[in-house]
């Protein structure tokens, strides 16, 4: 009776087990499914966003009116665009196809370039034209390595849910691989690596779009002056935590930092208050204080945004910064972030920014950020306007209703920089600011102002 | 009585444990709290980016110095303005094997997120101590040997960034 009961417990616990396991193995399978679902469907995607943009570019080479070419090129901007998505969600483990991903930002980029200049009304000149046969050329042969992974894909050589499961131990690989010696044959993934190492050799593309090569690496242009040594950029660093603050500080530690701005970064302690550090970045070249970052918790308020303003400009002042226009103010939790540009002459020079944190509970500084003030700022030599302000607003489309007219210097894809004139205007319930070229009354740029909570644009 | 005869207490166990393993197994499949991406819950002021920017500081710097967290924000947006990556900051986020705490769904069971709210807020204002850094890793954490071969620009805390 006794021997009975256990037999039929151990059955029951084996049944139970079995069917734990088969249950399991249901949902890992269903989920492995969902995972090469969306891996085909990526690669797909990308198959056919390729060959679907070399089409496109194609068509735009081939067709002889420009309104033509335009619609291609927009079209091949699109497909290219979605080309790169596709392959940046592809499990692809171990190799990064970061080349394949530039060329199709490039392409999908250059193309937009083109489409808008035609849109302009000017034309495409014969090294924009072998430009762009060129980069077809590559979009040929880059689908046709993808049609070789293809074949792999439906021959199920490539199962994108595999890279996902749990690597083996390393022993029980090497016995395996001592078992059955791995086969001299090509991996599935060969056919992106191969692409991408020949579209790393491409030749740079230069052109005025946001991911043209000569902006891979901007300089900074606002540091003058030589390098400073590291106890010159300490004392700086602590008279700047000092008067920013109100209190004194001491530093605990400096590193230096070789990024697009080579800075020494230290973290100082402040000796009156506990637990209170402040990190900062002060410029190799020339010692200028790039950033600050106050990290202690702000209590409720005492400031308005107004006297956060107020405190914020005598701060920039007090450091060299004497004529500066606020253009935007946001207030993320107990503190108030103000925007500044620089101002020559009564010209804004949106470029030149400098952002400025204000505890709102005692006013003290708690964030500085000079890095696009320090990467754009330089002796410009800014062109007599040609329009009145008058004519600028004559610009504006009809239906809306203009609020003010300013100057300003913006800045366009491309690392290029514009004289316009900035027009505030309404349509609706809804705040546009439109760039009239302050030359050539082109109008070179749209912005919609769009509310967030606690922000504000200050005109 | 026969359940408490020695023979039994092996075959019992192993029932028991089986019937609790499943039914805990069930249970976690149904309910699955706080462990969704829909259900931030995250106490910041401005949009879906911050909330989404500071889970993965969370997962990822939730024990670095501020500005280490601020850096791992940057890191995510400099992605978003680069060729090389997706072009938004969800699309970065969730890029296969991106990060390793969307690999082992770390970034969904963080809680503690005041700070790293603060580090995003900061980081979309601007502010990036790494001055474009693409990459960052733990050098002590075994790594793919390529990311090596990126320019470093500077550690903070106990993460190497490079470019």
């Amino acid at each position: 009776m006794k021997r009975r009961l256990t037999t039929i417990l151990l059955t029951l616990a084996l049944l139970l087990a079995v069917g734990w396991g088969l249950w399991e193995r249901t949902n890992r399978l269903t989920l492995a499914n969902a995972v090469e679902a969306g891996g085909q469907r990526d690669f797909y995607n990308l198959l056919s966003y390729v060959e679907q943009a070399q089409v496109s570019m194609g068509k735009s080479l081939a067709s002889s009116s420009p309104r033509q070419q335009a619609v291609h090129l927009t079209e091949a901007w699109n497909q290219a665009a979605a080309a790169q998505l596709s392959l940046s969600q592809l499990p692809t483990p171990g190799i990064k196809p970061i080349n394949t991903s530039k060329f199709l930002s490039q392409t999908s980029d250059y193309s937009n370039y083109l489409a808008q200049k035609l849109a302009r009304g000017e034309e495409i000149t014969p090294q924009e034209r072998e430009q762009l046969v060129r980069l077809r050329d590559e979009m040929k042969r880059l689908a046709a390595d993808l049609r070789q992974a293809e074949s792999q894909v439906a021959s199920k050589n490539l199962r994108w849910s595999s890279f996902y499961s749990v690597q083996m131990p390393q022993p029980l690989k090497t016995i395996a691989r001592l078992a059955v010696p791995a086969e001299a044959r090509p991996g599935p993934l060969d056919g992106f690596v191969n692409a991408d190492r020949r579209l790393q050799t491409l030749p740079s593309l230069n052109y005025d779009g946001p991911f043209s090569d000569h902006l891979e690496k901007p300089r900074p242009l606002g540091l003058k002056g030589s390098e400073i040594a590291q106890a010159e950029a300490e004392r700086r660093a602590q008279a700047f935590a000092n008067d920013a603050s109100g209190s004194n500080y001491r530093v605990q530690a400096t590193r230096t930092s070789n990024g697009l701005l080579p800075t020494f970064a230290l973290n100082l302690i402040d000796n009156r208050r506990a637990n209170v550090t402040v990190h900062i970045d002060v410029s190799k070249q020339g010692g200028e204080i790039i950033s600050l970052l106050n990290t202690r918790p702000v209590g409720s308020p005492t400031l308005d945004a107004a006297k956060a303003l107020e405190r914020a400009r005598a701060f920039l002042e007090a450091h060299g910064f004497a004529n500066m226009q606020p253009t935007y103010t946001v207030r993320t939790g107990n503190s108030q972030v103000i925007t500044f540009a620089a101002k020559e002459g009564d010209v804004i020079l949106y470029p030149d920014q400098v952002k400025v944190k204000v505890a709102l509970d005692n006013g003290e500084i708690t964030g500085w950020d000079a890095t696009p003030y320090y990467m754009a700022h330089y002796d410009r030599q800014l062109p007599e306007p040609k329009l009145t302000p008058a004519e600028a607003r004559a610009k504006i489309s009809p239906g809306l209703k203009v609020e003010g007219v300013r100057l300003a210097l913006i800045p366009l894809p491309g690392g290029i920089e514009r004289l316009t004139y900035e027009v505030k205007t309404k349509l609706d319930d809804t705040y546009y600011l439109s760039y009239i070229n302050a030359v050539t009354g082109e109008e070179e740029k749209v912005l919609q102002i769009i509310d967030v909570p606690g922000g504000q644009l200050t005109m | 009585m026969y359940f408490f005869h020695r023979r039994l207490i092996i075959p019992v166990l192993l029932v028991v444990i089986l019937i609790s393993a499943a039914l805990w197994q069930f249970y976690r499949q149904g309910h699955n709290p706080g462990a969704l991406p829909t259900q931030a819950g995250v106490p910041v002021a401005v949009g879906d980016e911050i909330n989404l920017l500071a889970r993965l500081i969370a997962a990822e710097a939730g024990n670095e110095p501020y500005e280490g967290q601020v850096a791992v924000g940057a890191v995510v947006l400099n992605r978003v303005r680069s060729p090389l990556f997706p072009s938004t900051i969800s699309g970065v986020i969730y890029e296969p094997w991106a990060f390793e705490s969307v690999a082992n769904g770390l970034i969904w069971r963080v809680t503690n997120l005041a700070l790293p709210a603060a580090a995003a807020a900061d980081a979309l204002n601007g502010w990036d101590p790494t001055y474009g850094a693409l990459f960052f890793w733990n050098p002590s954490k075994p790594v793919s040997p390529w990311i090596w071969t990126r320019s470093i620009i500077t550690q903070i805390g106990a993460h190497v960034f490079a470019r």
